[in-house]
């Protein structure tokens, strides 16, 4: 085996994004209300351990039931893949044909509010502090990225730092952005329509819409424009 | 669903006694005052440790009985708490007085005796101390800075029947004191109803004619007075309650104890502060939260109802504006104002209602 095509990349057709989705299975919605009326909030939250992980069939219809149930809101076309979390998820709103990937965790307040709009897609082990976090549609989420939506406020500095207050900023990520892989934004940002954060940055300020970011705090690159140095590749195979 | 309290369980546990009881009344034809108010009231004095007892309609006209019997009138001033419901200071104006607030402490709720002092007056004529919630509030330091400028003290008990301040019952320390029969009360009638204790010959005897028209034989009226006539019905209704009284307020000391022992632990909301010579007799659970608005509404969402006791403190109600106070005068009572709720408790509940309840509580701040 030879590593000649190191170096090489290839396009191929998106997955999430251009699939028409399948609707929900027509007991889907039944199946949803006769969960929430038969186990309440609480005995929802217990049955989901049951099915959190597993990969096969009744897991995965019986997550997406769960996650139905127990939100404030959920449309159809929802997936979500093992090992997924939540805390108060009955603050969550989340829209038609999301994915949520394995081990992504989401963690709201009681008297939070997390709305995930249409067609986002979450890689995997993502994590979102979801206090007020709203995600507009069609976001691309990378493996690992991080939203962090509160910090405590560190004072009076004689007592130890977990026991002061937290204080939540709004995190609102526009519609079509792309978050890479390990990239974290911070309490407060906004994320603009259609911008792209490189993998592994840390936003500390709002991102301007279609604009490019990256770096550790994160800092303008460029323009998003038709001529994205991603798509100026070689077509040419191996030489 | 769970209720925040419910009368019928309470009426369905001695249906047989009421009925039987209310029906002696339809039958007797006296329908006003008569023999059942007149026990009704020998029972409440002895109950509440005291000589006399004058049943009225509401817990109002106790208060403002009370004020006219300790002499409070027009010009005169009348020290009381902002963090009550409305009738403590309605009454108060009933009298034609004005009333002065003082600040609450922040463990109890109740008037804070380290402020008093400074707000009496030469127009101070009577001290209202409000048992809120069903605990006492410090009768001692009270009555000491009352006792020096020999203010008469009207414990407003509206809330606190049964309770108890180092072994003394409320009603029995003060010049008088106030209950209410409200419906919802630890002792409560099936409509309106109040009474006053007190321990004066003398003050008995006036409030006596004045709830009655102030007469003492009929169309001979000696005062200007009022019509706060008890109903026979209410009186035996509340009879037979009477005898439950301290089987029920055991019941809610109960669960008062388990919700706090339950949520005691809890960093992000403050259970209420018992004092260990106090009974508190649990007319209201009301823990303390900064979340408390959040709460309500998670817990409505969870088909728990809850309450607010009380949301606008009363020196900051519209109807109350020409006394001039401002948001800021009194920060104890405005603080409580946003931060209390009140949990469901009766004493029919049952134990895993408040299992239940805390449980949501704990779940709002699970992390």
């Amino acid at each position: 085996m030879s590593a000649s095509r190191a170096g090489e990349a290839r396009i191929v057709q998106a997955v999430h994004g251009r699939h028409e989705r399948p609707a929900d299975p027509a007991y889907q919605a039944g199946l949803a209300e006769e969960l929430r009326q038969s186990y309440g909030r609480a005995g929802l939250i217990e049955l989901y351990g049951r099915f959190a992980t597993g990969d096969g069939v009744v897991d995965t219809m019986m997550r997406k039931a769960i996650w139905q149930a127990i939100t404030r809101s959920c449309g159809t076309g929802l997936q979500v893949a093992g090992g997924a979390g939540f805390k108060h998820p009955e603050t969550f709103e989340i829209g038609d044909g999301v994915f949520i990937g394995a081990q992504a965790y989401i963690q709201g307040r009681f008297d939070g509010t997390c709305v995930i709009g249409d067609n986002v897609w979450i890689g995997p082990m993502a994590y979102f502090d979801a206090r007020d976090l709203v995600i507009e549609d069609c976001v691309g989420w990378g493996p690992g990225a991080k939203v962090l939506g509160s910090t405590h406020t560190a004072l009076p500095v004689d007592v130890p730092i977990i026991r002061t207050d937290l204080e939540i900023k709004p995190v609102r990520i526009g519609a079509w952005a792309d978050i890479g892989t390990n990239a974290t934004i911070l309490p407060g940002v906004t994320i603009g329509k259609g911008a792209i954060v490189g993998a592994g940055a840390v936003v500390v300020s709002d991102v301007e819409p279609f604009s490019v970011v990256a770096g550790v705090p994160a800092k303008f690159i460029r323009w998003r424009t038709e001529a994205d140095p991603v798509l100026d590749i070689s077509h040419g195979g191996r030489s | 669903m769970i209720p925040f309290l419910d009368l019928k369980a309470q009426y369905q546990s001695i249906k047989s006694e009421i009925d039987a009881a209310v029906l002696g009344v339809l039958a007797s034809g006296q329908y006003i005052l008569g023999e059942e108010v007149a026990r009704l009231e020998q029972e409440f004095a002895d109950y509440c440790n005291v000589k006399h007892a004058i049943a009225v309609n509401t817990g109002t006209s106790a208060l403002h009985l009370s004020l006219l019997a300790a002499g409070v009138g027009p010009g005169d001033e009348v020290i009381t708490v902002p963090f009550t419901f409305v009738a403590t200071v309605s009454a108060i104006c009933y009298a034609g007085a004005r009333p002065v607030f003082v600040d609450v402490e922040p463990v109890t709720l109740t008037m804070d005796p380290a402020q008093l002092e400074a707000k009496v007056t030469p127009r101070t004529k009577a001290i209202i101390p409000v048992h809120l919630y069903g605990q006492m509030a410090d009768m001692d330091a009270i009555k000491a800075i009352a006792d020096h400028y020999r203010i008469p003290v009207i414990e407003d008990a509206c809330q606190a029947h049964g309770a108890q301040y180092k072994g003394a019952r409320a009603g029995s320390i003060g010049t008088s004191g106030c209950f209410s029969f409200y419906p919802g009360k630890n002792l409560g009638a099936c409509g309106e109803g109040g009474i006053v204790v007190t321990n004066s010959d003398d003050q008995a005897k006036t409030m006596r004619m004045l709830r009655d028209w102030g007469q003492e034989q009929r169309y001979h009226h000696l005062l200007k007075g009022f019509n706060y006539r008890m109903d026979a019905i209410q009186g035996a209704i509340l009879r037979i309650k009477l005898r439950h009284l301290e089987a029920w307020t055991e019941a809610r000391r109960a669960h008062g104890r388990r919700y706090s022992l339950l949520l005691g632990g809890s960093a992000n909301l403050r259970t209420p502060g018992e004092i260990t010579d106090r009974r508190h007799v649990y007319h209201v659970y009301a823990i303390r939260s900064r979340d408390r608005d959040a709460l309500q509404r998670m817990l409505s969402a969870e088909g728990i109802q809850s309450g607010l006791h009380y949301p606008i403190p009363a020196h900051l109600q519209k109807a109350h504006a020409d006394l001039g106070c401002q948001p800021g005068d009194f920060p104890i009572s405005e603080a409580a104002a946003q931060e209390v709720l009140s949990l469901p408790i009766y004493p029919e509940m049952p134990a895993w209602h408040v299992d239940q309840v805390a449980a949501a509580l704990e779940y709002a701040y699970v992390s």
